[in-house]
């Protein structure tokens, strides 16, 4: 299959695995332990496995409503014809409002990330503001900026940050993992539902899709992607449960952060201060690519320009800035989110990928 | 348009030099050590921290305070200095006899919570006042002289690697108990004194020097530890000790039992060095050899039997049988394992083997 936009806007298919992956990795992965061993305790880290898996399955999904029809270019139009012109256009609107949210809780909770661990009194509003510069720079170029941006912010963070777990291997105690099955069923599959939220991002595949040069071949692509996020959560999770026991888990809000404080290396007597302002990169990609969804959502349904939409959206983050201005806020603001993703998720994609199939078989029975 | 860029440019760059928020070295007390001491109800907090004044001169400065709750003292400490307090570099935090045994879980709490404060700082426990401690250190006009003596003493020495992260896992850790350096004075030095065994978060015993290394060997790599053993036939008043370095050592445990007595077997692992023997042991004759080596073998079995012992005694279990049993069992609590601790079954096997004896003949 041949794309029929212009070639200068549309990226390799190998272009996929970043914006995938850069979408799903955010500011989740310096916190997710702790609500993940609420229910299935030290066993949770089957739970990181599972969730990987049914992500896979959605991928899958994603791809076949694709394949399936040369109409459906993207997730406007799939709404469009499942769901009527009235109700598609509802759909299309609640879906610019989700990748929205998505957008602006990865970028508020890591605000609050540098207010714990670097500047606990400063004036957060300059900060906010050079995010938003940039990420309407990082917007402004379109896909293709979006898309290298994403390549060079997940590279350049991964290349630095990952290798420092090595450091940490000599406080693991494997010991920590045993028993390996003394929780039930049912709260591992309570603890994976609380792993989704760490997974999402995955559906921004539905708007960048149709800017693939041969969109069929990305599909090893995104597959990677998903597998390479569920690499590095599962490798995060062993290596955080080994080096805290569960007590102390409990009494740590950002385990991955605090776990690098036991580093030292010459000069640098604090790593996790390198760490944080490194993950900057990886923020931005993750907030960029959920607000060109957003953007381009908005732009299909109501051909609104794309730069305005933008600059709507940054200046909404300021205003929404206002609102949930403390942790609670916050935190049930993402817990919200998470309950909506997981709904989104292994809800509104199954539904949809059962309706055209449907539409698919009548049309090919008439 | 490209003017209006370029000076947008130019105004953003100038926020990356990131002017705000500054502490100047110079301008700040670094608090490097900690001390609080129990005086009446209060607690008494003491500092050190370093004053830079002529070149290549460090000066370690002093202050304390008194306060109701260890939680207000650094506002207080601060309205004694003329300019303002850091703890981000802290490298020890000191607890007199008294006020670990009243229980330092509040102030542990505290320093585990707080984002400045580094994995690596080092806990001790002081024999009277941590204040005490904490002056004598002052003379030596090193910053970290007693974080030091710590380090310097788990890589070279007989203490386990200890720090507030290791603390931290066997306090909040179910089914293992936390120890720390016990710092002591002797005739107006200081001086690591063993290691003290907490139940919970208050102190418990203490013990020596000596057995803190069949506790290291009991838990890690004892490697560069030393340990003195008392011959069994010696020839002469003065012969009666050889002095091993241990080189490498790895201990393997093993359930052999969980209900309803647990019982575990304990394998030791052991290469040593050994180069200080009475002359009438000759290393280079191999039965002598094997010899001392059963003998030394022999003497370890007795020492690790009676530290467990110790440990039942008093209810602490620095090792982590309870941790082992929990990982091998489904069903286990800490509650049931306390009662059944003291009739845990354990036993003991060592193999040592000497691979250096020295140059000299």
């Amino acid at each position: 299959m041949k794309n029929q936009k212009s070639e200068k806007s549309l990226i390799s298919p190998f272009f996929v695995f970043f914006l995938i992956q850069g979408n799903m990795i955010g500011v989740g992965i310096l916190n997710f332990q702790r609500s993940l061993i609420d229910h299935a305790g030290y066993n949770a880290w089957i739970s990181v496995i599972v969730g990987g898996v049914t992500i896979h399955i959605i991928l899958w999904m994603i791809y076949r409503m694709f394949s399936s029809d040369q109409e459906i270019l993207d997730l406007t139009l799939i709404n469009k014809l499942c769901f009527g012109k009235a109700l598609g256009l509802l759909f299309n609107l609640a879906n610019v409002l989700y990748f929205y949210l998505a957008g602006f809780i990865v970028f508020r909770v890591f605000i609050e990330v540098i207010q714990i661990w670097m500047f606990p009194v400063m004036n957060i509003y300059p900060i906010c503001i050079i995010f938003i510069v940039i990420i309407y720079y990082t917007l402004a170029g379109g896909l293709r900026t979006l898309a290298g941006i994403s390549f060079w912010g997940s590279i350049l963070p991964y290349m630095i940050v990952f290798p420092l777990f090595f450091f940490v291997l000599k406080y693991l105690h494997p010991i920590n993992l045993l028993p390996l099955f003394n929780h039930t069923f049912k709260e591992i599959a309570l603890s994976t539902k609380s792993m989704v939220f760490q997974f999402l991002g995955v559906e921004c595949l539905f708007m960048v899709y149709p800017f693939v040069k041969t969109p069929d071949k990305s599909a090893k692509w995104g597959h990677a992607a998903v597998f390479f996020v569920t690499f590095i959560y599962l490798i995060i999770t062993l290596i955080t449960f080994m080096y805290y026991t569960e007590g102390q888990l409990k009494h740590i809000i950002w385990p991955t952060l605090t776990m690098l404080k036991i580093i030292e290396i010459p000069i640098i007597q604090r790593l996790e201060y390198i760490v944080v302002a490194l993950w900057f990169l990886k923020v931005l990609v993750s907030v960029s690519i959920s607000l060109w969804v957003a953007g381009r959502v908005l732009r299909t349904t109501l051909h609104t320009k794309l730069r305005w939409s933008l600059l709507m959206f940054l200046a909404g983050f300021l205003i929404l800035f206002i609102f949930f201005n403390d942790r609670g806020s916050v935190r049930r603001l993402s817990e919200l989110y998470g309950n909506i993703g997981f709904y989104y998720i292994y809800l509104y994609i199954p539904l949809l990928f059962l309706i055209t199939l449907f539409k698919k078989k009548r049309k090919s029975a008439v | 348009m490209k003017l209006l860029k370029t000076i947008i440019l130019i105004v953003i760059s100038c926020n990356l030099t990131a002017c705000t928020n500054q502490k100047i070295v110079d301008d700040i007390k670094i608090i490097q050590t900690i001390g609080y001491d129990l005086e009446g109800n209060n607690v008494k907090s003491t500092v050190l921290y370093p004053s830079f004044e002529k070149k290549g001169e460090t000066n370690v400065q002093l202050l304390d305070t008194k306060s109701n709750s260890y939680y207000d003292i650094m506002p207080r400490l601060n309205t004694k200095t003329n300019t303002p307090i850091e703890y981000g570099q802290l490298g020890m935090v000191l607890f007199g006899k008294s006020f670990s045994e009243k229980g330092i879980e509040a102030v542990i709490h505290s320093i585990c919570r707080d984002a400045q404060v580094g994995s690596r700082v080092q806990l001790g426990v002081a024999e009277k006042e941590a204040a005490e401690i904490l002056q004598m250190s002052m003379k030596f006009h090193v910053p970290y002289y007693i974080a030091g003596m710590i380090n310097q003493n788990i890589d070279n020495g007989n203490l386990p690697e200890v720090n507030l992260q290791t603390f931290l896992f066997d306090f909040y850790g179910e089914g293992q108990d936390p120890f720390l350096p016990y710092m002591i004075t002797e005739r107006g030095k200081i001086k690591i004194g063993g290691l003290v065994l907490f139940k919970h978060d208050k102190y418990k015993t203490n013990i020596s020097i000596k057995k803190a290394f069949i506790l290291k060997m009991l838990i890690e790599n004892s490697k560069n530890g030393s340990y003195l053993l008392p011959l069994k036939e010696p020839r002469n008043q003065n012969e009666d000790y050889i002095l091993m370095n241990s080189v490498n050592s790895r201990t393997t445990y093993k359930v052999n039992e969980i209900y309803p007595v647990p019982s575990i077997a304990i394998s030791l692992k052991l290469e040593a060095q050994v180069k200080d023997v009475p002359d009438h042991i000759d290393l280079l004759r191999e039965e002598q050899l094997r010899k001392l080596e059963k003998e030394m073998e022999a003497h370890f079995v007795q020492e690790i039997q009676d530290f467990i012992t110790l440990c039942k005694n008093n209810m602490v279990d620095p090792i982590g049988f309870g941790d082992l049993l929990r990982s091998k069992s489904k069903v286990w609590s800490e509650q049931s394992f306390e009662s059944i601790y003291p009739k845990l079954k354990t036993s003991v096997s060592v193999h040592i083997e000497i691979i250096q004896t020295g140059v000299g003949e």
